[in-house]
């Protein structure tokens, strides 16, 4: 396939997960800036807090879309970086499909995690 | 005092230059050399002075000595440089480290191994593509080209090959399959051309695993460039112009056509006499 | 060795991953490359260590109030810190990146009139109001963090 189509999803990944990043960190981490958004969760680490979230449907979904984007862009980003490496032809031609399985692996696993939650 | 001021005074420079000679080395050592500092000398002169008087078996590429054939890229003083653009006093050192480009072979002491570059630059085809084959073959006229089509490309056409952008290239530093800089931009250089039709033909050679998406604007390859190419431009504009090509956004345009014939023949001016009698 | 072989090998002269970090004395953007890169590879490594630690919740609440007693650690604080401080970097040099990389914001073509410049080099402003943005939230964000 075309590396272009691949590239695009960067792009467009990139602003996604800058968007959702920012609201994960800000409302789970930084209170203050929270607050100026009207969100304000108290001891977000606790177990309480993240039984709430995991299982109500706005937040696990949120969860499973941001870990698509995420893994999407983080495993382009080190497929580019593998890509420039002098490997063994062997590992050359088969890293896109190394970096796919790594991905449906991570994602396989991150959604089992949330869904599992959320059914409990 | 400052730096500058200070090597203008200074009458001896050290050159350390780096050789391997490849019948008898393993690797590349440094040597030194002392010669006479005189106003206004550049790097290249520096190393004719070694040839000549020093030691002739030192080896290197020169041969306009004005920065137009490209032949004399170095590493001077940690950064590729053409010599004979380079005047000492600018360096602001009276010690001056001469290596042969990084990123390529050495073939012997200064002579970096180019034909990976040359060999990039042919893979992009580097020449107006046509689908008139028959105008292409055998020319009735030029193709039209206004001076604002002509603006579009012409700072990349300036390009003379010296493969600086490939030494300061931080993708080129591993990726030897890497298109590099200069390819890239004169791919750019031709798609831009209003003359030519191969936008589609170089968009499958340019947009492959190690081709256009392995530039990650780290904007070396034009602040190195000695000839003010900006390869780093052309190679975003590149980016751009795929991107359009495989997402079916770029805008069809019909290539410059042929010029048409004059209306009438102009009226040739007459021959002086001096010439014609001699 | 004959001349042929000579030919053949000629002696390997590339900078390797070193050449990634350190170069010579380019522009900042030769150094923004070097930063995305790194702070890229640390969020990446950070996702493995955040996905482990949330995989705990599988395992109960006994588990995971244990492993969230040993993230009380000042240590992690700062850890925590310079996470959100690399995401920072690679999300607003990124955003100047895909920007730049379409060929927006840089320009025309210019004819090459001695002293040369550059794209990059004409809209140096952009990366400088980047920074400036940059550092402002950094700080609101240890002040968030310390308060």
């Amino acid at each position: 396939m075309r590396q272009s189509y691949f590239r695009v999803l960067q792009l467009i990944t990139g602003v996604a997960v800058f968007f959702l990043i920012a609201a994960h960190v800000t409302a789970l981490r930084l209170d203050d800036f929270a607050g100026v958004f009207g969100v304000h969760i108290e001891e977000p680490t606790s177990w309480g807090s993240v039984m709430d979230r995991a299982t109500s449907a706005g937040w696990a979904s949120f969860y499973i879309i941001l870990l698509a984007v995420a893994i999407y862009h983080a495993l382009y980003g080190l497929r580019v970086v593998l890509m420039e490496l002098p490997w063994p032809p062997v590992i050359a031609r088969s890293l896109n499909y190394i970096m796919m399985g790594i991905g449906i692996a991570v994602f396989g696993y991150g959604t089992f995690i949330a869904l599992n939650a959320y059914y409990s | 005092m400052t730096e500058k001021e200070k090597s203008l005074t200074a009458e001896e420079l050290t050159f350390r230059v780096q050789r391997y000679e490849p019948t008898r080395d393993e690797k590349s050592h440094l040597q030194e050399f002392v010669i006479p500092f005189t106003k206004g000398m550049t790097v290249l002169d520096g190393l004719n002075y070694i040839k000549e008087k020093i030691d002739n078996t030192l080896a290197f590429r020169t041969s306009c000595r004005m920065g137009i054939c490209g032949s004399c890229g170095m590493l001077i003083n940690g950064l590729p440089k053409l010599a004979c653009h380079t005047p000492v006093e600018e360096l602001g050192k009276d010690v001056v480290e001469i290596k042969s480009l990084p990123n390529y072979g050495i073939i012997k002491d200064l002579i970096p191994d180019l034909i990976p570059l040359f060999e990039s630059h042919k893979a992009i085809k580097p020449y107006i593509l046509r689908s008139d084959s028959e105008e292409m073959e055998e020319p009735t006229a030029e193709y039209t080209q206004s001076p604002q089509e002509l603006e579009e490309y012409l700072q990349f056409s300036y390009c003379v090959k010296c493969g600086i952008c490939l030494a300061a290239c931080p993708t080129s530093a591993t990726d030897v399959l890497f298109l590099g800089p200069q390819s890239l931009a004169q791919a750019y250089r031709y798609c831009a051309d209003s003359r030519d039709e191969g936008v589609r033909e170089r968009t499958a050679i340019v947009d492959s695993g190690h081709g256009v998406w392995l530039c990650h604007l780290a904007g070396a390859c034009s602040e190195a460039c000695p000839k003010g190419v900006d390869p780093a431009l052309a190679i975003q504009l590149l980016k751009r112009t795929v991107l359009a090509q495989t997402l079916r956004l770029r805008k069809k345009k019909e290539p410059s056509l042929v010029a048409p014939p004059p209306a009438e023949e102009k009226p040739k001016l007459p021959v002086p006499e001096f010439t014609a009698k001699r | 060795m004959n001349v042929a072989e000579v030919k053949k090998k000629p002696l390997k002269n590339y900078l390797g991953i070193w050449g990634w970090v350190w170069a010579g004395r380019y522009n900042v953007e030769r150094y923004l490359y070097t930063l995305q890169r790194v702070t890229g590879l640390g969020i990446i490594l950070y996702g493995i260590l955040h996905l482990t630690a949330n995989g705990m919740r599988i395992s109960g609440e006994g588990l995971w109030e244990d492993t969230m007693s040993l993230f009380e650690n000042p240590v992690f604080a700062v850890g925590e810190y310079l996470v959100i401080a690399a995401f920072l970097i690679h999300a607003l040099n990124g955003l100047r990146l895909i920007l730049q990389q379409l060929g927006y914001t840089l320009g025309a073509p210019k004819p090459p009139i001695y002293p040369y410049s550059h794209a990059l080099q004409r809209r140096r402003p952009i990366v400088l109001a980047m920074g400036a943005l940059g550092a402002i939230l950094l700080l609101l964000i240890l002040i968030d963090f310390v308060v």
